[in-house]
């Protein structure tokens, strides 16, 4: 029936008509609806952030395990490299080689040897006069045992005394 | 509970899937001149005669266990069928354009509207006094009184609700009318009329019908006539094959009596 008009002096408050109030229901209904859905998508997304903050704690963890493994690899690995270098160009054998280089007016006082990815020498030298200096030198830089050979400054009182770094190259050959 | 001159109309309407179901009709006759439809005068000449006929009819339906709807006759509302412009309150503007034509100051109507299209309406002015003598009368048969409509918007809802047919639809009362032409499924104008009453009335509904056509710009063809409400059969037998009646009411086969009430078609939806 079309919704008539009232003329009614005393009218009472219109009765919905029924599709209104089946339109009400409905959206009562979707609006329950829509509120649980949005209470289970509210509940899975607390648990997702949950599972998410597990999983990054997590990826922390294996990020420091792996850290550590590394850093541990790379000591491994230089330490390697320095046994392997050691064994292969033990001191007693340079120096050896470095009593061949030198002079009978000169004497080595000191020598340092780093075994590292290369062999590094520090040498203290102390050489009677300048001939044996500069013939130490000479063949240091002509022994194909040694690179990279580089006189420290002279301290001259009578004696040199110097300092020479150089590259042992002979355990690479 | 529907008033007119030549009697009280009573139906029992139940309430389906979207429409009325009729459960029972009574219809008490009045003696003439017991009602007279009027805007602005007493319509219950005899008031007593109109409340015994009305407690006649209840109680020969078992009594009304609900709120009951009165229903107005023809002939004592201004009706207008209203273009509302954009933004227009339906009833101010109803106010506003009723207000001016009517027998009764302004302050003591009530206004309404029937919506017959997107903003068409049909604007309806009544006297507040005239619908409370009716109030009280059912009040005093001891109903309670839930709504007031009036015949002709009633008969009007049965026009629209009905598959809209095209022509000028007649909506008889007992000593008024209303001419409702329908064009393109819409309500395009609408007239108010006492009837005729005369053995003549046949013609007489065919030359108003083809006036309220042609003031609706439709003057080419005659329309087709469609009769509803108060005399109809009567009336369609005059007319012959001039004329067709409205839609039959639902359920009317066991109360005859109600075949013939408009109203009735309204409130069955």
């Amino acid at each position: 029936m079309r919704e008539q008009p009232d003329f009614s002096t005393h009218p009472r408050p219109r009765r919905p008509p029924a599709a209104e109030v089946a339109l009400v229901l409905a959206a009562v209904l979707a609006l329950g609806a829509a509120s649980r859905s949005a209470w289970v998508a509210r509940r899975e997304a607390t648990a997702a952030r949950d599972r998410v903050s597990v999983a990054r704690r997590e990826v922390a963890s294996l990020e420091s395990r792996v850290q550590a493994t590394s850093g541990r690899s790379a000591a491994e690995a230089r330490l390697l490299v320095r046994a392997a270098a050691a064994a292969e160009s033990p001191p007693e054998r340079i120096v050896a080689v470095l009593g061949r280089a030198f002079p009978e007016a000169a004497r080595l006082q000191a020598l340092t040897i780093d075994y590292g990815e290369a062999v590094s020498l520090e040498m203290q030298v102390v050489a009677r006069d300048t001939e044996a200096w500069d013939l130490l030198l000479a063949r240091l830089h002509e022994d194909s045992s040694f690179e990279d050979v580089t006189p420290g400054p002279e301290r001259r009182d009578g004696e040199i005394r110097s300092s020479i770094s150089a590259r042992w190259a002979g355990g690479v050959r | 509970m529907a008033f007119d001159t030549d009697a009280v109309g009573v139906a029992a309407v139940g309430r389906g899937a979207g429409r009325g179901r009729l459960r029972g009709f009574r219809r008490a006759p009045l003696a003439a001149g017991a009602l007279v439809p009027s805007p602005a005068g007493d319509n219950l000449v005899s008031a007593d005669e109109v409340l015994e006929a009305l407690s006649r009819a209840v109680e020969e339906l078992g009594g009304l266990r609900q709120r009951a709807t009165i229903v107005l006759p023809d002939g004592i509302a201004r009706l207008a069928l209203l273009e509302l412009p954009a933004g227009a309150e339906p009833r101010d503007y109803v106010r506003f354009r009723l207000a001016g034509s009517l027998p009764w100051a302004a302050s003591e109507a009530a206004f309404d509207v029937l919506r017959v299209g997107r903003r068409r309406v049909v604007g309806a002015a009544l006297r507040r006094a005239t619908v409370a003598r009716y109030e009280q009368l059912a009040v005093a048969a001891g109903l309670a009184v839930d709504r007031v409509h009036l015949a002709p918007l009633m008969a009007i809802g049965a026009v629209l609700g009905r598959g809209r047919r095209e022509g000028v639809h007649v909506l008889l009362g007992d000593v008024a009318l209303c001419l409702a032409l329908v064009r393109d499924g819409e309500l395009v104008a609408i007239r108010s009329r006492r009837r005729a009453g005369s053995e003549g009335e046949g013609r007489w509904l065919i030359e108003e019908a083809e006036r309220t056509a042609r003031m609706a710009g439709n003057g080419h063809r005659p329309p087709d006539l469609v009769v509803w409400g108060s005399g109809c059969g009567r009336l369609l037998g005059s007319l012959g094959t001039a004329a067709v009646p409205g839609g039959a009411l639902a359920g009317s086969a066991a109360w005859p009596d109600a075949a013939e009430a408009a109203w009735l078609a309204g409130a069955l939806g």
